[in-house]
C-alpha cells in the first residue's frame, strides 16, 4: 500500500528495488522485485543468480500475459503476503481481483496458464487451471477437442463403444 | 500436431493441472475425447491421486434408503454419480439389492445378502469404474452389522483396510472386551487385531454406526466411542459429551473432526472432539435457515409470518416446531421440521425440501466421487 505514492517519484530512485523483465516479444517491464520474487519462483531464482541489473529474459511469455501476471503478483503481494487461497489475509478484495482476472478471453487464459507455469506462480496457475476446468463442464466432446486441439484417434466403432460404456454420465 | 493459430496449453498442464480439477462424472464423459485422455483418466494412478485430492474438498452426502440405489446430495448434481449399483451386480439374481456399508475416498464396501438371508458376500471397489474385489468371508458366521473402511493412496497403488468390531469376551456382567476383525489389502485375509479395548457391557450393545475421521474409525457404543486407528491398528475408547444423553444426537464426521450433532429449541449444535476434549458450537438455528431460504420456508406454510416480517410469530412457530436430525455428513444435514424433510448445505446456507423416502436414521455417509482404482487383486483370486 505504501508503494502506491512512489509511482511518479524521482527516476534517480528507479533502480532501487526494481527488476527488469523482458517478455518473449521483447517488451520491457520494470517491476518491484519484492512483489514478483515473492510470488514467482522463476524470477526469485533469476534475481538470486544475479540477474538483478540486467533484464531477465522470459522467452515464452508474451507481453500481455506478463503484464497480467505482474499485476497478479503486485496485488497478491500487497494484500495477501503472497499466500494462497488458504491464508486468512485473503480478503474480499483479492477474491474480487481473482474473479475479474479469470474473466479474460480464452486465448489470454491459455497464455496466462503457460506464463504462470513458466514463472512458477503457483496461485495464478491454480486459479487459471480451475477456471479452465470450470469452462469445460457441460461442453460437448467435439467442442473440447477443438478447444484443446486434440485429434480424435478413435475409429467410429471404438468411439461408439466408449460412448456406450459411459452413457450413464452423458445425460 | 498442434494448431499454430491458437495458443495451446501443453499436454502436461492439461493432464495434471486442469483435468484433475474436474468432477469425476465429467471426466468419465471426457474419455470420449481421445485414447490418450481415456488412458489418463482410467489408468494413471498419479492423475487419480490428484483428482481425489480435489474431489475431497467437496464430498457428497450419500444416503442409503429403502430403494436399491442410494440418494446423493451434492453441491453439483450433474457432476457426481456412478452407474446403477444393481446393474453392476446384476448377475446376482438370488441376492437382495447391494447395500453400501462404508465409503472412503470413492471406494465403497458393498454387501449382498441372499434372498433367504443366510449368505452374505462382501465387495470393495469403485462404483464409478465398476471395479470390484470379492472379499473372503470373515472367519465366523456372526452377522456383520457395520464395517469401517479406510483407504490410503500409495505410490504402488490404492490400499484399503476393513475393520469389524466384535465382542470377544465378557469378564463379568459389566465389562466386555472388544477386538476387531481386520482385513488389509496387503494381506488379503481376515485377522484379529492385536490390541483390544475394554468397555461397559450393555444389553443394547451393537456397533451399528461407524464414522471414518481422517483414517480413524469410530463406533458409537453406550456413552462412549470406540475407535480403531486403521493405519497403526491401535484402538481405544473416548467418552462422549455428558450432555448428549438428554438430546437427540448422532455421531459423525464434521469438518475433519469426530462430531456429535444435537438439537434443542430449534437450534442445531455441533460437538467436536479436539484431541482431548469436546467443544460445542451453535451450527444453525432453524429461524436463520428459514430467513435465508424465504421461498422454501414459505412453501412449508410459514408464509404469512415471514412476509409480514413479524419475527416474533416466526419464532413462535419455530418454537412449536420439532426438529429432528436424520443424518449429517460432508457438510450436509438432513433434518425434519414438523415432519417436513429438509436437506441443508452448511457451506452455501441453502436448504431444500426432499422427498420422504425412508431414510434409516444414521444412514448417511460422506462420499467422494473418485477414479481411484483398487489394484490389489490378490483377494479376489
Amino acid at each position: 500500500m505504501a508503494t502506491t505514492g512512489a509511482s511518479d517519484g524521482a527516476s534517480a530512485a528507479k533502480k532501487e528495488g526494481l527488476v527488469t523483465l523482458m517478455s518473449g516479444d521483447g517488451e520491457i517491464f520494470e517491476v518491484e522485485a519484492a512483489a514478483v520474487a515473492a510470488l514467482s519462483v522463476t524470477i526469485r531464482h533469476a534475481i538470486e543468480e544475479g540477474f538483478g541489473d540486467r533484464p531477465i529474459p522470459l522467452p515464452i511469455v508474451g507481453a500481455r500475459a506478463l503484464a497480467l501476471a505482474v499485476e497478479y503478483c503486485r496485488k497478491h503481494h500487497s494484500l495477501g503476503g503472497g499466500a494462497g487461497e488458504d491464508s486468512a489475509a485473503y480478503d474480499d478484495e483479492l477474491r474480487a481481483f481473482d474473479h475479474n482476472l479469470a474473466k479474460v478471453d480464452r486465448d489470454t487464459l491459455f497464455d496466462l496458464i503457460e506464463a504462470a507455469n513458466y514463472l512458477e506462480i503457483e496461485g495464478l496457475l491454480n486459479l487459471m487451471c480451475r477456471t479452465v476446468a470450470e469452462m469445460m463442464k457441460g461442453k460437448s466432446v467435439e467442442e473440447l477437442r477443438r478447444t484443446f486441439d486434440v485429434s480424435n484417434d478413435y475409429t467410429p466403432e471404438e468411439e461408439e463403444e466408449v460412448r456406450r460404456e459411459v452413457s450413464w454420465a452423458l445425460d | 500436431m498442434k494448431n499454430a493459430r491458437w495458443p495451446c496449453i501443453s499436454d502436461d498442464l492439461i493432464a495434471y493441472r486442469i483435468l484433475p480439477c474436474l468432477p469425476t462424472k465429467d471426466l468419465v464423459r471426457l474419455q470420449c475425447v481421445s485414447k490418450s485422455w481415456r488412458s489418463l483418466i482410467l489408468n494413471d494412478p498419479y492423475f487419480a491421486r490428484l483428482q481425489v485430492a480435489h474431489a475431497r474438498s467437496r464430498p457428497a452426502l450419500l444416503v442409503i434408503t429403502d430403494k436399491p440405489e442410494p440418494s446423493l446430495y451434492t453441491a453439483d448434481p450433474n457432476s457426481v454419480g456412478f452407474p446403477k449399483l444393481c446393474k453392476q451386480f446384476d448377475d446376482q439374481r438370488y441376492w437382495h439389492p447391494p447395500k453400501i456399508m462404508a465409503s472412503c475416498k470413492g471406494i465403497i464396501c458393498v454387501s449382498l445378502v441372499s434372498l433367504s438371508w443366510d449368505r452374505m458376500l462382501l465387495y470393495v471397489g469403485n462404483p464409478v469404474l465398476n471395479n470390484w474385489i470379492l472379499l473372503p468371508p470373515p472367519f465366523d458366521d456372526d452377522p456383520i452389522v457395520s464395517i469401517g473402511l479406510a483407504v490410503n493412496e500409495m505410490e504402488s497403488g490404492v490400499g484399503y483396510k476393513l475393520a469389524v468390531p466384535f465382542r470377544r469376551y465378557d469378564s463379568d456382567e459389566l465389562v466386555m472386551e472388544v477386538s476387531f476383525k481386520v482385513l488389509a489389502s496387503a494381506k488379503g485375509s481376515w485377522e484379529i487385531s492385536k490390541e483390544k479395548v475394554l468397555t461397559y457391557s450393555s444389553p443394547f450393545w451393537s456397533f451399528r454406526y461407524v464414522t471414518n475421521v481422517e483414517g480413524t474409525l469410530f463406533w458409537e457404543h453406550h456413552e462412549k466411542a470406540i475407535w480403531f486407528d486403521a493405519k497403526e491398528e491401535r484402538c481405544g475408547t473416548l467418552s462422549l459429551p455428558s450432555q448428549f444423553k438428554y438430546c437427540k444426537h448422532r455421531l459423525g464426521e464434521w469438518n475433519g473432526h469426530l462430531s456429535f450433532m444435537t438439537t434443542e429449541n430449534g437450534e442445531i449444535s455441533i460437538w467436536s472432539w479436539n484431541k482431548s476434549c469436546w467443544s460445542k458450537k451453535l451450527l444453525l438455528t432453524i429461524e436463520a435457515v428459514a430467513r435465508e431460504n424465504f421461498h422454501f420456508f414459505a412453501s412449508l406454510g410459514l408464509r404469512m409470518n415471514l412476509r409480514n416480517r413479524k419475527s416474533e410469530s416466526l419464532e413462535a412457530i419455530l418454537r412449536r416446531s420439532t426438529v429432528d436430525i436424520l443424518t449429517f455428513a460432508a457438510n450436509f444435514i438432513i433434518f425434519e421440521v414438523n415432519e417436513k424433510r429438509i436437506c441443508y448445505d452448511a457451506i452455501t446456507g441453502k436448504a431444500w425440501r426432499i422427498s420422504k423416502n425412508s431414510i434409516n436414521r444414521k444412514s448417511g455417509l460422506s462420499y467422494v466421487n473418485s477414479l481411484l482404482k483398487l489394484t490389489n487383486t490378490r483377494v479376489a483370486e
